[in-house]
């Protein structure tokens, strides 16, 4: 936790940025008002207690938002092209970076909250990358200065602009969004890995042909250890926000189980944005160019 | 200006892990309860036509309540952010969490779906509960099972 306080070189940094971007855009492209003639239901998100239910019926809303959306998110990543490429001064192209960054964030808040508003479902995907863009801007909101004089001054991934809370903070997001899971798992049931329920949400919405399907179907033993094992990684996920193997072993596991649900369930769960995510933040990229850096 | 932003941040991360629990799903704050609520039972449904083949495969399932990712049940909520018409409404929000669904209520279901099938003279509609049984612990079978025939009114067929 001591690397909170820490800088470091931005490389890992810009580089997930862009991944990040690229996962909420891939997210955004996804949502739709298919079901927006339906009555209006139960407020789903926050921004649901604040608008009325008319502003939800309007079918502008998700156009509008992904316009903003996709504008600042190309915008806040090309960051390092204008600063290089475009003649404005350093405060206006801070200017830009920070309003890009704010706006993306918001817009992809926006985004999600008219999604959830108009679903007869919960995407629950949409939850993860609002927390690691807040997190991003952040960083720009403290470091947009030194980011684009730097940049200006060719000297970007060499100086320590990229301070450790922003990785730091993205790991716990990431950590406590599994470990909830588990958590809301174990407290609606205390059996809840009995592997009862396994077979019964096979038998229901299980794909016939999958093998890990009929490993499930087959005997409930087999079903109790993948249950209990998912129930114990998830809960279990907030070890990774303090140590650094774990962190691995956490996130092979994690990306494990989502692959193992895509095989099982017919109707189709897509998580790639979360696989992404933990793939990203998970395995040790950030923390081995450090330990590059230091041997230097 | 380092201990500032980390206070900031800080506060943020405590945000989503003391809001969260209460709210249980009210974006962005969530408790991911996907799968959280274990079934020990469950309803399945199917439709068959005269020749016994299944009629309509995703009537029961794209149109009832979802059953792994049921709706949010905190701060007096009871659905999603949109209301379907005519659904089977089968998510019980006390254990076994599985509802059975009424014979009448099945009807009207079944009813409706047939508005949309002009060539089927009648469907075979069937419900069987399955549940854990104490003979054989280790497999799920139908431990119960009931099998309406309903005639179609909006047949136009010969």
């Amino acid at each position: 936790m001591k690397f909170w306080s820490e800088l470091y070189t931005p490389r890992f940094g810009q580089i997930s940025l862009w991944v990040l971007l690229l996962t909420a855009s891939y997210l955004v492209l996804e949502t739709h008002l298919q079901y927006q003639s339906l009555p209006k239901g139960d407020n789903l998100s926050v921004l649901g207690y604040v608008l009325p239910v008319s502003f939800w019926n309007c079918p502008l809303i998700l156009p509008v938002g992904k316009i903003f959306f996709f504008a600042s998110a190309l915008c806040w990543a090309l960051v390092p092209v204008w600063a290089k490429k475009i003649s404005l001064s350093e405060a206006k192209i801070v200017r830009i970076a920070l309003c890009s960054a704010w706006i993306c964030v918001f817009s992809y808040f926006f985004v999600s909250c008219a999604y959830w508003e108009n679903l007869p479902w919960i995407r629950h995907k949409f939850v993860m990358p609002f927390w690691l863009l807040t997190i991003n801007a952040l960083w720009y909101q403290y470091y947009a200065e030194s980011i684009v004089s730097t940049l200006k001054k060719n000297d970007f991934l060499n100086s320590e602009i990229y301070p450790g809370w922003v990785y730091g903070a993205s790991v716990f997001f990431i950590s406590v969004f599994y470990t909830f899971s588990g958590i809301s798992k174990i407290l609606s049931a205390p059996d809840w890995g009995s592997g009862l329920s396994l077979q019964l949400w096979t038998v229901a919405f299980g794909d016939p042909n999958s093998p890990v399907a009929r490993l499930i179907l087959q005997d409930r033993f087999n079903a109790k250890i993948l249950q209990t094992s998912v129930l114990s990684l998830e809960s279990l996920s907030f070890l990774a926000i303090f140590f650094t193997p774990l962190r691995i072993l956490i996130a092979i596991g994690l990306f494990s189980f989502h692959c193992a649900v895509d095989m099982v369930f017919s109707i189709k769960i897509p998580f790639e944005s979360q696989k992404i995510l933990l793939l990203l933040y998970f395995l040790p990229w950030f923390r081995i160019k450090k330990k590059k850096q230091t041997s230097q | 200006m380092m201990k500032k932003q980390i206070l900031l941040v800080s506060c943020l991360c405590a945000s989503y892990v003391l809001i969260s629990p209460i709210v249980k799903e009210l974006y962005p704050f969530s408790m991911a309860t996907m799968f959280a609520f274990p079934l020990t039972k469950l309803y399945i449904y199917d439709a068959r036509n005269a020749k016994g083949i299944v009629v309509g495969s995703d009537w029961f399932y794209t149109h009832s309540d979802n059953l792994f990712d049921p709706p949010p049940m905190t701060l007096g909520r009871t659905g999603y952010g949109r209301r379907e018409i005519g659904k089977l409404s089968t998510f019980d929000k006390e254990p076994p969490y599985a509802k059975k669904v009424s014979e009448q209520e099945l009807r009207d279901f079944v009813l409706q779906k047939l508005k949309d099938e002009p060539d089927l003279g009648y469907v075979s509609v069937s419900q069987n509960l399955i549940e854990a049984q104490e003979v054989d612990p280790k497999h799920l079978d139908p431990v119960w099972s009931k099998t309406i025939k309903m005639d179609n009114p909006f047949y136009r067929g010969k």
